[in-house]
């Protein structure tokens, strides 16, 4: 008991806690998210690099369908224009929640378009004779842009989540930086992905 | 084993390590390399995955601790405009 009087006596000679939070919780708990993903996607193109080195008879292999390299340079132009476009409707929020309303119904719009494209870019590819088990070519594919896309609509769920908040005005600030981040994270790695898979 | 074993036995591992220097040299993944697009493969790959994790986290550390000076600033500057409000305009000794 002494002991613990002790601890209590010399806490109180500690001084005050600090008041101001570092970051938002769900920031400091989405750039964590983020940072492991980056790991994860980094290990998925570094095993999609050394086999395509490997590839006999070049890459991609013969007999596989060509990867539709004009038509995802446009789905990936929206992507990009759908993060400038949430950026920008961080940035107008902090002035007037209201104004960030058009931007960000934009960047979801874009986000959505981007979605589908790459569905309806996988049916015509399935119809081709591009299967996950048809080569390591669609294997990896199908892993890496089905990965992305899975957190493309993930995303696409928490930017729906901060506009609906938004529309109610009951959206915070840190909501929405954390949703951003995210989405951020999907717009930023697309491109790094179809430098390495597409081209 | 002798001493004299352990030596015969090491300057025979240290003339087949210099007589194979390639092999020596490499690393496991560099070893089984096909060839030259393959090795820049496996070092590139070496590279990103060393290198990315130091950088994110750094990245991190360096955040956190602007954050912290920022917040310090902030806190700083809050009880230096208590103290002035605390402080009388006219003090009584006339100082």
């Amino acid at each position: 008991m002494e002991a613990t009087g002790a601890v209590l006596n010399l806490s109180r000679k500690l001084p005050a806690a600090r008041r101001r939070q570092l970051a938002p919780n769900g920031v400091i708990g989405i750039l964590i998210f983020v940072v492991t993903e980056m790991m994860f996607f980094s290990g998925l193109i570094s095993a999609h690099a050394i086999v395509k080195t490997t590839a006999i008879g070049g890459w991609p292999p013969p007999g596989q369908p060509r990867l539709p390299v004009q038509e995802t340079l446009i789905n990936t132009a929206a992507l990009i224009v759908s993060g400038i476009v949430l950026a920008y409707a961080q940035r107008v929020y902090s002035r007037s929640p209201r104004a960030a309303r058009s931007p960000m119904a934009i960047a979801i719009l874009l986000g959505a378009f981007f979605v589908v494209f790459q569905g309806v870019e996988w049916v015509a590819l399935l119809r081709e004779g591009l299967t996950i088990t048809s080569s390591t070519h669609g294997g990896f594919f199908y892993l890496i842009i089905g990965t992305h896309g899975l957190h493309a609509i993930a995303g696409l769920l928490v930017l729906v989540w901060a506009f609906a908040k938004l529309m109610r005005g009951e959206l915070l600030s840190s909501e929405l930086v954390t949703a951003e981040i995210f989405w951020l994270f999907v717009v930023g790695l697309w491109p790094i992905l179809y430098w390495r898979v597409y081209l | 084993m002798s001493n004299q074993l352990r030596l015969w036995l090491a300057t025979g591992i240290a003339f087949l390590t210099a007589s194979a220097p390639f092999a020596a040299q490499a690393c496991a993944v560099c070893f089984s390399a096909k060839s030259e697009a393959n090795r820049i493969a496996f070092l590139g790959t070496t590279v990103l995955l060393t290198g990315l994790p130091v950088a994110m986290i750094g990245g991190l550390l360096y955040w956190i601790m602007s954050r912290v000076e920022a917040i310090d600033a902030l806190e700083q500057g809050e009880l230096d405009a208590q103290a002035e409000l605390a402080e009388p305009e006219d003090s009584p000794l006339g100082a």
